[in-house]
């Protein structure tokens, strides 16, 4: 015989943007078909909620703080113990979704047969208590319709919820009616649990508004409300639904059960609650009143200090008589208050923190006008140049045939000849002293700051270009006599101020390398020994060389000795002796001279077999990418 | 005609939808589109709730580029949408509180898929916040015993979405030939 097939668990989504919503939406129509579908609050079984973002407290509040509560499943990064929720982690797998949605339903089923029963207590006890007081309804309710005033109950655990409905039902029977949030005229929350403040706001948010009773065991002044003192009278609640909606009240209803605010107040102050009478909550006799005041923040102040009474309420309520806290579920309330706690000083810090690295940032460059401060000259650095530009914006050597490997061996330079090796000089100096270094020459003045890792020039590429070239140790002493490297205070400098004028650092050394390489490999390398790549150089800023992101893929893989790289790849030196001399400027790629550690980092790669198919594709992929 | 993708993943903001944009040869398709006259028919909004592009090779081969929603509680799609990719650009937003948190959480959730294939980071958003720094992600990743791309990126410049692509290919395959 088939099971019936279950119905499908209406969701309702909470904290999500569109995008988010559509993204779960089709989860639930896809893959979690016929087990979930989204739906309005309303309407919904459950209630899902990501609770890693910033907006998910107060959802989560709102969530807790529904009468009555039904099943709500956080989605979270951390493990995370929630009471009154069903955890689930991320990233969310789908069977991990399914598994909540049935934890959702044996909680929706056990709420079922839990309402079953107090619902048939509730009759049972009604038909007990009109057997023996056939007199009382008479005496307190007013009779305002067939249907009774229709409210809402928030801010209620459960067995407030159900004291609070008892009460409604037992002593106000014909003039209020306890119905959806939807349906409701009138709301009634209780200030003194958990979520309240959530659950005020929604009610006061709501549009078009309705009358807001509050009920508390301190004097509240809160806009827009009408105050019910806790433990809630009957007389005290008519009261305030009288104020509420005076309109449902006849005049005779009026006379009879006497709607003075001001003086039932003074009269029940000292009244002490008989047994007899049905009394929610605790034991405090206030007035009823309504207020003025604005101060809806000081409910927050009261809903912490009530945080341990709130949660007493969890535990069976004694109607006439303070019910003792309960330690374990004022641990567990605690470490939901951490939670928030927590995510709330995480997210100041992390706006602590950006504000620092902003305002770091930001002192980096005082000195560059504020519009200029937005410029970003870096895009400019990335180019891709191809074999058949290479010798044009490289440059040529002479007396080197490349295609001979014996003559690799003198195809190195030793940048301390070069431009570059000054800056090389300067930019050690800037960062050993920490202060900005100047370097002076025949040419153009080059300033290195080292808090930002950047290069003030004032030249463009093609004059540096020229100049890197030149061997200034073969030049006049003059020459060579005018370097000089000499810190420098920029705020007495008159330097440009245009941010174009800025190079990154390695940016520069980069490509200040290429330019005095020309083709040839720094001498402090060996041609013996294999080089390695510790990181992939940061391409998007760089001089792109003719097939420098194959070497560099090379070399990160293994080290290699560079006529090795040649052979492997097979591509004319050049491109290898350029490509090692830059990364080595730059101080990402390393030689490994001891027999030792070639025989450690010389571990055996597996050539990785890509399908012909597919080494086709990437290649087109490539060639499509390049243009 | 094999479907191939690569797909672009990262938080919020980091930049996907105009990386995607950058290097697709057609216009974005994206979750904010609206429902077309068909999909109307049936229902009001479409729940299409990833970024798509394409990218057309020469031989007539196209190659389906896809954005992954940026929100973690999304993830539960990652694997349908890596069944049949060629690779993984993870784009981090270094404004971010902490972008490191953010490149363990997405390496840590495309594990299985980056392990078959390949990955290269693009950090976007360094004009806004320089640190961390490139080579503070390299170290960040050798600690995690990870060589993989990481470049700045400028999600809006075609060329760096280009070269990070590029990277991801070479990464795949370092023994790939230029032309």
């Amino acid at each position: 015989m088939k099971s019936k097939p279950s119905k499908s668990l209406t969701v309702a989504l909470h904290a999500m943007d569109g995008r988010s919503r559509k993204t779960m939406m089709m989860f639930l129509q896809t893959t979690c078909k016929g087990i979930a579908q989204v739906v309005s609050e309303q309407e919904a079984d459950i209630d899902m909620i990501d609770i890693d973002l910033m907006g998910a407290q107060a959802s989560l509040e709102h969530c807790l703080s529904r009468v009555p509560l039904r099943p709500i499943i956080v989605l979270s990064l951390q493990p995370t113990d929630i009471e009154n929720t069903i955890f689930m982690q991320k990233p969310a797998k789908v069977e991990n979704m399914i598994a909540a949605f049935q934890a959702a339903r044996l909680v929706l089923a056990q709420q079922k047969k839990v309402a079953k029963i107090k619902s048939h207590h509730d009759n049972m006890a009604t038909k007990a208590q009109s057997l023996l007081k056939p007199d009382l309804r008479a005496d307190t309710a007013v009779a305002v319709s067939d249907n009774g005033l229709k409210v809402a109950l928030y801010g209620m655990d459960e067995q407030t919820y159900r004291a609070l409905t008892n009460f409604l039902h037992n002593k106000l029977q014909d003039v209020v009616q306890i119905v959806t949030e939807h349906e409701a005229e009138v709301d009634i929350l209780d200030a003194d649990l958990m979520g309240a403040k959530t659950s005020l706001e929604h009610c006061l948010a709501r549009k078009p508004a309705r009358p807001i009773i509050i009920i508390s065991q301190e004097k509240l002044n809160i806009e827009g409300t009408i105050y019910v003192n806790s433990p809630v009278k009957v007389d005290g609640m008519l009261a305030a639904l009288q104020k509420a909606v005076p309109s449902k009240f006849n005049s005779d209803n009026q006379k009879t059960s006497a709607i003075d605010v001001e003086s039932e107040t003074e009269s029940k102050l000292v009244t002490a609650p008989s047994h007899s009478d049905f009394v929610f909550g605790l034991k405090k006799p206030l007035p009823v009143e309504s207020v003025t005041s604005t101060a809806v923040g000081n409910l927050r102040k009261q809903e912490q200090s009530n945080i341990e009474k709130s949660f007493t309420r969890q535990t069976e309520p004694a109607l006439d008589k303070k019910p003792k806290p309960s330690t374990k579920n004022v641990a567990k309330h605690k470490i939901v208050q951490k939670q928030i706690a927590d995510t709330l000083v995480a997210a100041e810090a992390k706006k602590e923190s950006l504000h620092e690295v902003t305002e770091l940032a930001a002192e980096t460059k005082v000195y560059v006008q504020s519009v200029e401060q937005k410029k970003v000259a870096k895009h400019q650095a990335a180019m891709q140049i191809n074999e058949q530009g290479f010798s044009g914006f490289i440059g040529l050597v002479e007396g080197v045939d490349f295609n001979d490997p014996k003559q690799w061996v003198s195809a190195n330079y030793n940048p301390k000849h070069y431009y570059q090796g000054y800056v090389q000089s300067t930019v050690k100096i800037a960062y050993e002293k920490t202060i900005a270094v100047k370097l002076s020459s025949a040419w153009k003045p080059l300033i290195f700051l080292p808090r930002s890792h950047e290069i003030l020039l004032d030249a463009d590429d093609k004059q540096l270009r020229a100049f890197a070239g030149v061997n200034v140790a073969s030049m006049p002493i003059s020459t060579t006599k005018i370097m000089s490297i000499a810190p420098v205070n920029i705020a007495h400098e008159s330097i440009a101020t245009d941010l174009e004028k800025f190079q990154d650092l390695n940016t520069f050394l980069w490509k200040l390398a290429c330019w005095t390489s020309k083709g040839r490999y720094i001498a402090a390398l060996d041609l013996k020994h294999p080089v390695y790549l510790k990181q992939w150089p940061n391409f998007t800023r760089l001089v792109i060389t003719p097939h420098a992101m194959r070497i560099a893929a090379l070399l990160m893989t293994e080290p290699r000795t560079i006529p090795d790289i040649v052979q492997v790849l097979k591509i004319k030196p050049q491109y290898v002796f350029i490509f090692v001399s830059a990364a080595y400027t730059i101080g990402i790629l390393e030689q490994i001279n001891s027999q030792d550690k070639i025989d450690e980092m010389a571990k055996p790669v597996k050539p990785v077999k890509k399908k012909a198919q597919k080494k086709g594709l990437l290649k087109r992929i490539l060639n499509k990418l390049r243009g | 005609m094999s479907q191939y993708k690569i797909i672009f993943t990262g938080p919020v903001g980091a930049g996907k939808t105009t990386a995607i944009s950058s290097i697709s040869d057609v216009p974005l398709i994206n979750t904010d589109a609206v429902a077309s006259d068909m999909t109307k028919q049936r229902k009001e909004g479409t729940t299409v709730a990833m970024d798509y592009g394409i990218m057309n090779l020469n031989d007539g081969e196209k190659i389906h580029l896809y954005g992954t929603p940026g929100q973690e509680r999304f993830d539960f799609m990652w694997d349908i949408l890596t069944t049949g990719g060629i690779g993984l650009i993870l784009l981090l937003d270094n404004s971010r509180a902490d972008p490191f948190l953010d490149m363990k959480f997405f390496l840590n959730s495309f594990d299985g898929f980056i392990a078959k294939t390949g990955v290269a980071i693009g950090v976007t958003q360094m004009d806004v916040s320089a640190n961390p720094s490139i080579e503070e992600y390299h170290q960040n990743l050798q600690s995690l015993g990870l060589k993989i791309p990481v470049f700045s990126v400028d999600a809006r410049e075609k060329n760096d979405v280009s070269i990070l692509v590029q990277a991801l290919m070479f990464s795949l395959d370092p023994g790939l030939d230029e032309e």
